[in-house]
């Protein structure tokens, strides 16, 4: 049995120094490594992200996160993705990473991924060349993704996003928004390549469970979504 | 001579949109997260923050921008506490 921990959407920023609900001791023994699904920053600032790393600098199994849409706001996303990598986490975009638990090799491959929405009311690569960039970031982002999943030499797949890849998993939010929240191109990458767990964050007002098209499990671990320091997943190794 | 828009009558999807534009700029804020309600006077907010200095300045902020209204801060902070919980997926 292979434990996965889960959260998304810290949104640490300077007044969240000392809130960190992670506990480094009970996450290493509550789990066999941790997820972090993005906005782990309030407005992208380092200094934000190293008041995260510091709190996390303790936890004693692999720690593995994207960026989310916060993470990059202010513009210093390489200096953000420092902070955590000093302190030991592996920051995942279109990149995938293996690691053996109790013999079994789990692989993880990860993207902030972007919007554009779900099959039937999504945005095109037509027209402007603003339209153009947009849905061509998620193609870019979503297609970088799948070929890092299907590569992962692993006994199982995880696919950590900060996006959502479907729309069941949105629940919640108002319908208006759902292109900004996710695309169904990362769903289908996921499909693609197959996995046995995708999580994600970005919708806080959205529901935790949901499946893909292809029958993987999804679950929105956007903290304001579970209520909880994060979700513990179990899979069968 | 086209008259300049009377701002005490702005329409209010537009009060609503200007709010949100700031909690999303304003440095001390930066949250999308933030419904918007106007209600003559009255603004709610809703939607939840990570922590409760965030959550007094989110108030604070949309009663500088309009002081004129009476602001119901009524986001929440989101809890964090208690077991991680487990599921097993088969």
């Amino acid at each position: 049995m292979i434990r996965i921990a889960a959260v998304g959407d810290l949104h640490y920023g300077s007044d969240s120094a000392g809130t960190c609900a992670i506990d480094p001791d009970e996450v290493s023994a509550h789990a066999d490594l941790l997820l972090l699904a993005g906005d782990l920053t309030r407005v992208g600032a380092p200094a934000e992200a190293g008041l995260l790393a510091r709190e996390l600098a303790d936890v004693r199994v692999p720690i593995f996160a994207v960026l989310g849409n916060h993470d990059y706001h202010a513009d210093e996303a390489p200096a953000v993705v420092q902070r955590f990598t000093d302190v030991g986490v592996e920051v995942l975009e279109g990149t995938g990473a293996v690691v053996t638990v109790d013999g079994a090799r789990v692989g993880i491959a990860g993207t902030k991924g972007f919007g554009g929405g779900f099959a039937g009311a999504c945005g095109t690569d037509f027209g402007e060349p603003e339209m153009k960039a947009f849905v061509g970031h998620t193609k870019d982002l979503a297609g970088k993704f799948g070929h890092a999943l299907a590569h992962l030499d692993a006994d199982m797949r995880i696919a950590l996003l900060h996006y959502a890849p479907i729309k069941d998993t949105l629940l919640g939010e108002r319908l208006e928004i759902y292109p900004f929240l996710g695309s169904y191109l990362l769903g289908q990458a996921v499909d693609e390549a197959g996995a046995d767990l995708a999580v994600h964050g970005h919708a806080h007002g959205g529901t935790e469970k949901g499946v893909t098209p292809g029958g993987v499990h999804v679950r929105n671990v956007a903290q304001p979504v579970i209520r909880r320091p994060y979700r513990v997943y179990c899979l069968d190794d | 001579m086209t008259a300049l828009p009377d701002r005490t009558d702005e329409p209010t999807q537009y009060v609503v949109a200007r709010v949100n534009e700031v909690l999303a700029h304003d440095p001390r804020v930066g949250e999308l997260d933030v419904q918007v309600k106007v209600v003559g006077q009255q603004i709610f907010l809703t939607g939840s923050v990570s922590t409760v200095p965030r959550h007094e300045l989110i108030g604070r902020v949309v009663e500088e921008l309009l002081p004129d209204h009476q602001v119901h801060n009524e986001v929440v902070v989101t809890t964090s506490e208690g077991d991680p919980e487990t599921e097993e997926l088969a």
